[in-house]
């Protein structure tokens, strides 16, 4: 009577509401068990994209006036290669091959040229951690804010953006693979489930480094911090609430003289 | 009838007798006597087929002939197997007990529990799981119990659960049953024959019912958004392929089952449809209102950005709302000074802006009731005006509103207003005898202006109206003063001297009704004014009458001098515009100081005329055979700035007074 009768062999036993969220598809049985998906956990992988722009001052032509490098980058400056598999970058269509591919940690990309245009970013995940790719959209700023100050070589003008990739129903390997890796952040498992241990790190090994933590433009890396926003919000909810519990007050008080009122008319 | 008679009809005879027929009986059915119409509707109206109440016994009353008396008498019942006696209360007529068994006896029912002999049990119900001796316990618990398997469960001595025992006992019957049966066709309709109890379903049944029952709200919150979004994938499949698509089966019933199944589907649909997409774009899917179908959807994308996400739950949470409320939302959020999108999006920000966004609905929602329900009691008090008080200051005086001038009106009770009725009183004594002293022009006039501000301000401010009146009583004759210090105007009837001032009882309640009436028209202007009022201010109502004075001494100082009338009029027709100038600057103010200017000085004529209360000794024009000075119409026009400026502060001081006591 019960789908869960079509589980494969080789699976753990989840007694209790978890096993609700259980699902297998319908799909070969050896692929079960690594498409396994977990309906109540979500993963986010928190990322900051943007760019930083050097005017190139004396050595500025028409056509090459700043130099420029687009990156995406975990928010922490860990390496997003664990969940990225390559990045494709789509420039205006003026520049040489205009689609750029990159393969491996740090994805940025780094171009010269005197033009602001928006450039299409599309991340291509592992094969465990989401089939369909990602599209972000970055507006390349070269320009200061204010163009009344004197344009510096030596410092960029940097526009970075906060966001957080999150991918619902994670497979288990997936799952495995980021327990303990610091650019991904974990969620909290459904009670009772535990993840079988995370297989042997494959890039401690490689020479290239997919962090950003020693990049050459980390000193100009915006920090972002929840807090000042989450308090922000607090404030602002508490005034709201207790607008509200005026606004009811008086409204009560109205409903009550109303009542007064309505049966003394005579219309 | 002629018609027929051509068509060769037959003139119908048969339905009439029939309509005929059927009339009396329904009249009968319609009223029974006895009792009023009302009071049979209460128990349902014409006729039932058995009527419930024997109509006739409702006004009998028990005869008078009969003696009843109450007994303590023993009685038995049928439905006791043992000798117990009891006692207990018996109604006697005349002396004769009721006879017949226990009236309650016929309810002792009991259940028909089949009875096998040995013979039949070797033959038909054996049975590997159940011994002979389990199976005789059964049936013995079974009738002792009444077919109350519960509790059957519960005293049976081996442990059982429910079901087999039901299993047990219901397929023993119908083995019984069939095997006593001359023929299986006799029996086939019996509905143990026809339906034969299933343990297993029912297992499954009671465990699908205790899990739904045990829900957690998290699973309830999950489950609705899986139904939301497997309807959402029916509907869409039925719109997609019309032909014979094996129907999913419908969500309605929560069953665990059905759900799995409609999930398994949907995922199979879901993820083609999407995969065809790219995913940080919206799929074809049209923006969700309910918040758990695209909390589903989000989860149907696999993968989106928390940006994208917030948006969607936004749109979705304020899709009940217009556009007007979404741009006053966000600029709420503004004024509070949060970000519109938040800087940091991580899980924590996003839910509490989406909780701060829902929470400034509430609150907006509620800002327009509280609006609605000020305006539903000003209407009920305010009787043949229905209209709605229009500018969002009055929502605070709505609270303590009162009735308007009419002193003939309709007066409604509730100690709160009588108070203030008593305060009015005063203020309308005075109103009400002047309103019948003053005739011609000038009572037209001021009654005219007075109505309009009756009609307008009707859900309004007597305190206000109160507070003219009394600056008027005092300010007007200070500054008056001045005129007749110099002897422009020499009072006559009524001439008092108060001090150095020379006076006339009259020129206070005068004045006053002046500034009450003028203040509240400008006040009924304001209200009605499509762009923004100026605010009342202390500062400007000072400055006005500061400049007021100086022009009423300039001008009193002109005259004193000789300086020749008509270069006078000229000098004050500039000071005037000057004044009017630097303090009011509209032209709804010119036009109020204009149509003042000229009227009141006509109101002075019948003043001199009629009742002599004062003259111009140096008039210089002649209308309607008094003497009047020319340039009085400037100082009526400079009033106007000082009484828009002070009608305006009184009315800020008045309602700031009153919303601090309302709340």
């Amino acid at each position: 009577m019960l789908n869960s009768s079509k589980r494969g062999p080789d699976q753990p036993e989840i007694s209790g509401p978890a096993a609700k969220t259980q699902r297998t598809k319908m799909g070969k049985p050896e692929d079960s068990e690594k498409k396994k998906k977990l309906k109540d956990v979500e993963i986010s992988v928190p990322i900051v994209y943007g760019n930083a722009a050097f005017w190139l001052g004396k050595k500025a032509s028409e056509y090459q006036s700043h130099k420029w490098t687009v990156y995406v980058r975990g928010a922490t400056n860990e390496d997003l290669g664990v969940v990225v598999k390559r990045a494709v970058f789509q420039l205006h269509s003026s520049f040489n091959n205009p689609t750029r591919v990159v393969e491996s940690a740090p994805f940025e990309l780094s171009e010269s040229g005197w033009g602001e245009f928006e450039i299409a970013i599309t991340l291509y995940f592992h094969s465990d951690v989401c089939e369909k790719p990602l599209n972000l959209y970055h507006h390349l700023k070269l320009y200061p804010e204010d163009e009344s100050g004197p344009m510096s070589t030596k410092k960029p003008v940097v526009v970075e953006l906060y966001d957080e990739i999150v991918l619902t129903e994670p497979s288990e390997s997936f799952l495995a693979r980021v327990q303990n890796h610091p650019a991904v952040s974990f969620p909290r498992l459904p009670a009772g489930f535990t993840l079988p241990p995370p297989g042997p790190f494959e890039d401690e090994n490689k020479s290239k480094r997919g962090d950003t933590k020693d990049h050459p433009l980390s000193q100009w890396f915006l920090n972002f911090s929840e807090a000042d926003e989450l308090l922000q919000l607090a404030a602002a909810r508490q005034q709201v609430q207790a607008h509200i519990a005026k606004l009811r007050r008086q409204i009560n008080v109205i409903d009550g003289q109303n009542q007064q009122f309505k049966p003394s008319s005579d219309q | 009838m002629d018609a027929k008679d051509i068509l060769g009809l037959p003139k119908t005879p048969l339905p009439i007798t029939q309509e005929k027929k059927s009339r009396p009986q329904k009249d009968s059915q319609r009223k029974p006597d006895g009792i009023s119409r009302e009071v049979y509707a209460l128990t349902g109206g014409l006729a039932p087929l058995m009527p419930s109440i024997d109509v006739s016994q409702l006004k009998r009353r028990p005869p008078s002939d009969e003696k009843i008396t109450w007994q303590w008498l023993p009685f038995t019942s049928s439905a006791r197997k043992d000798n117990l006696q009891l006692y207990h209360w018996v109604r006697v007529v005349n002396g004769v007990p009721p006879t017949g068994d226990y009236s309650f006896a016929k309810y002792n029912k009991s259940v028909d529990v089949i009875k096998y002999t040995d013979e039949e049990y070797e033959k038909y119900l054996t049975d590997p799981t159940w011994t002979k001796e389990e199976t005789d316990q059964l049936f013995d618990l079974c009738e002792r119990c009444d077919l109350r398997f519960i509790i059957i469960a519960d005293r049976f001595p081996t442990s059982r659960t429910v079901e087999e025992l039901k299993d047990r006992y219901y397929s023993v019957s119908r083995a019984i049953l069939i095997a006593r049966a001359p023929s299986p066709a006799d029996v086939a309709g019996h509905p143990l024959v026809k339906d034969p109890y299933n343990a297993s379903q029912e297992t499954e049944r009671k465990r699908a019912l205790s899990m739904v029952l045990s829900q957690t709200k998290h699973q309830e919150r999950k489950d609705a958004e899986v139904l939301a979004e497997a309807k959402r994938i029916a509907e869409s499949r039925m719109a997609a392929r019309v032909a014979e698509e094996p129907d999913l089966p419908v969500p309605s019933d929560a069953a665990p089952e059905n759900t799995e199944k409609a999930i398994v589907h949907g995922d199979t649909i879901s993820q083609s449809n999407v995969q065809v997409s790219s995913a940080a774009v919206a799929p074809s899917s049209s923006i969700m209102p309910d918040n758990a179908s695209t909390l589903a959807s989000l989860r149907m994308l696999r993968v989106y950005l928390r940006t994208y996400g917030l948006e969607q739950m936004v749109q979705a949470a304020s899709s009940s709302a217009g556009l007007r409320t979404i741009k006053r939302v966000e600029q709420t959020l503004q004024d509070l000074g949060v970000n519109l999108k938040p800087k940091v999006p991580t899980k924590a920000v996003c839910a509490e802006h989406l909780e701060l966004r829902k929470e400034i609905l509430t609150l907006l929602n509620l800002q327009k009731q509280l609006q609605y329900k000020e305006a539903e009691g000003s209407s009920f008090r305010d009787g043949s005006y229905g209209d709605m008080p229009g500018t969002p200051k009055r929502m605070h005086r709505a609270a303590d509103q009162d009735r308007t001038f009419v002193p003939d009106a309709i007066s409604f009770g509730g100690d709160r207003v009588g108070k203030r009725e008593q305060k009015r009183k005063a203020g309308f004594d005075y109103l009400a005898r002047f309103r019948d002293q003053t005739h011609g022009m000038a009572a037209h006039i001021m009654n005219l202006i007075r109505k309009k501000s009756r009609t307008s301000l009707r859900s309004s401010w007597p305190s206000i109206s109160l507070s003219l009146f009394a600056s008027g009583f005092v300010l007007g004759p200070l500054i008056d003063g001045l005129h007749s210090r110099v002897d422009l105007v020499v009072y006559q009837n009524g001439a008092i001297n108060i001090g150095p001032l020379h006076t006339n009882i009259w020129v206070p309640p005068l004045l006053g009704l002046f500034y009450c009436t003028v203040g509240l028209l400008q006040l009924f202007l304001d209200e009605r004014a499509s762009s923004d009022v100026p605010q009342g201010s202390l500062e400007k109502a000072a400055a006005s009458l500061i400049a007021l004075v100086l022009f009423i001494e300039l001008s009193a100082e002109m005259y004193k001098n000789g300086v020749p009338d008509n270069i006078e009029a000229y000098i004050l027709f500039a000071a005037a515009e000057l004044l009017w100038f630097t303090l009011d600057r509209t032209r709804l103010g010119f036009a109020l100081a204009s149509l003042v200017g000229i009227c009141c000085p006509l109101a002075e004529i019948p003043l001199m005329k009629f009742f002599n209360l004062w003259y111009y000794p140096q008039a210089n024009v002649e209308i309607f055979g008094q003497g009047l000075v020319t340039w009085t119409v400037t100082c009526y026009f400079a009033y106007i700035p000082f009484l828009i400026c002070l009608s305006r502060w009184l009315q800020s001081i008045i309602n700031a007074a009153d919303t601090e006591k309302s709340t």
